[in-house]
């Protein structure tokens, strides 16, 4: 028996970068998947090259209605719905001073808010249907730690890890588990700028395991709180950053001590 | 004033922050007892007691035994016929690589540095609970919630003394005697001193701590006075970082910010 197999996962975000290799993976450990995005060339393409296991939904998470159909398509496509992977994200960078209300509320909604819809969508199915669930929130360690200039982004990605401890908490009585995994430096269309070779360069430097991270060192990680394997696991916050997240110290000049 | 009357032991009390904290705890009004290892230094601390108009007392000790812990809170007593709080920051380093780290290096900074932080507030501690009041300060680090590297065992005693507040917090603060850690950045101090003498260091340290300074004794004495003080009467199992926000500055120290074209500097914000 594979790891997954008659499971049923939604991703947010999933037409790229973690959400795509995540669902890529998933269904090749056994299961089957909703690929929800707005970029439907994307997602369309990612189903079709992953074949009759994945099918791709124009999802906009921030619209309770679209989480609601992402649901009604996993239930009469592949006949239930097991887990839901957040990660639809949008960047609004820029300095607090001058960031644009609109562009905080964008990331707010898509991150935080279209999270919840998603998850609530998702969840109602489960509670409703006595299914057991697993929900994995992509946080950051821009969630713990603030990333300067990136507007909205680590207020966004702290409130996942909330949600995830929120739903928790409420839901454990169903079955239902949630999670928040944060990645660290990690190569994907959204963080193109690591396409530079010296940004890259300096970022695997500032990593303690000197590299930056790959789309699969994080669907590793989802997949493993998405799967039985975790079943003592809720309300909990995985690091995947290499090391970086407990890192500052290293980036104190000077060690003459002694 | 904050500490009218309050009689406080500060371990480590001979220099630096611990000696910081005495200064102000007895301008605030509190008389003092100096528990350090170094009776030289613990009496000059005592000297600049005296010149704020308070009473002082110096207990050569070595924190890390309990025989030595239990004559710090007697001598005390015997001074100042109670005990009202304790400011735990005696500290000896010992830095080195973990693949070299020896055995006895380790247990000298986990002896002094959280096993004495233990036996000083156990010992004054009693004698709080008797009276049902009471306040624990544990001076920590940011390395207790930072892996700081090259230092041997510190980061592990630091961290160990956040969890040690918290239990004391949680075990005691129901009888009256509160228990709270303090987390300092860069701080230049005699600890510290021979790295600060390095401008290049200096400036380095300063440079990476989002306040753009490093701090100073005295503004960490200002986080232990507050926690002594009945200001502080809700305020139990908390830590409380004295850091200029350098230990949330991960981020900062990621190089390459070009989101969306443009280019993110901090200057700029």
């Amino acid at each position: 028996m594979t790891q997954f197999e008659n499971k049923v996962c939604i991703v947010t975000g999933g037409a790229s970068g973690i959400g795509a290799k995540t669902a890529e993976m998933f269904v090749q450990r056994g299961g089957q998947v909703v690929i929800g995005d707005v970029n439907d060339e994307a997602g369309e393409g990612l189903a079709a090259a992953i074949g009759d296991k994945a099918v791709f939904f124009h999802l906009d998470v921030s619209d309770p209605a679209s989480c609601e159909a992402a649901v009604d398509l996993a239930v009469a496509r592949f006949g239930s719905v097991d887990g839901v992977v957040n990660s639809a994200i949008k960047m609004a960078p820029g300095p607090l001073k001058d960031l644009a209300h609109a562009d905080w509320n964008l990331v707010l909604e898509i991150g935080l808010t279209g999270s919840f819809l998603m998850s609530q969508a998702a969840g109602r199915w489960m509670i409703d249907n006595g299914r057991k669930g697993s929900i994995v929130m992509l946080s950051s360690n821009g969630g713990r730690n603030p990333y300067g200039m990136s507007g909205a982004y680590s207020t966004t990605k702290a409130g996942l890890i909330m949600l995830a401890q929120h739903l928790a908490i409420e839901w454990a009585q169903y079955g239902i588990r949630a999670n928040a995994v944060c990645p660290g430096h990690t190569e994907t269309p959204l963080t193109a700028y690591l396409q530079d070779p010296e940004i890259k360069q300096a970022r695997s430097d500032v990593t303690p395991l000197g590299r930056v991270g790959q789309p699969e060192d994080i669907a590793n990680g989802i997949l493993f709180l998405l799967s039985d394997e975790a079943d003592y696991v809720t309300a909990a916050t995985l690091d995947i950053d290499g090391g970086i997240a407990k890192s500052v110290m290293n980036h104190m000049p000077g060690r003459k001590w002694s | 004033m904050m500490l009218e009357g309050k009689k406080i032991i500060i371990t480590g009390g001979a220099s630096g922050i611990g000696r910081a904290s005495a200064v102000l705890a007895a301008n605030e009004g509190a008389d003092i007892a100096v528990a350090d290892i170094d009776r030289v230094a613990a009496d000059a601390t005592a000297e600049l007691v005296r010149a704020k108009g308070r009473e002082a007392l110096v207990v050569e000790m070595d924190t890390s035994k309990v025989a030595d812990a239990q004559r710090m809170a007697d001598e005390a007593v015997a001074a100042f016929g109670t005990i009202d709080g304790i400011v735990c920051c005696a500290i000896k380093q010992k830095p080195a690589k973990l693949e070299e780290l020896s055995e006895e290096e380790w247990d000298m900074v986990i002896d002094i540095g959280l096993k004495g932080y233990f036996l000083c507030a156990q010992a004054a501690g009693r004698v709080m609970l008797e009276r049902g009041s009471g306040s624990i300060v544990f001076v920590s680090s940011v390395g207790g919630v930072q892996a700081y590297n090259g230092a041997g065992a510190y980061s592990i005693a630091k961290a160990g003394n956040v969890m040690l507040g918290n239990l004391f917090g949680v075990e005691w603060g129901g009888r009256g005697v509160r228990a709270n850690t303090v987390l300092p950045g860069q701080v230049p101090t005699p600890l510290t001193q021979a790295m600060f003498d390095d401008p290049e260091i200096a400036a380095g340290r300063a440079a990476v701590v989002p306040m753009g300074r490093v701090g100073q004794p005295e503004e960490i004495a200002e986080a232990c006075v507050f926690l002594l003080s009945d200001r502080a009467s809700y305020v139990n199992a908390a830590m409380l970082k004295v850091d200029g926000g350098q230990a949330e500055s991960k981020m900062m120290h990621t190089p390459g910010r070009k989101w969306g074209g443009k280019s993110m500097d901090y200057e700029a914000s």
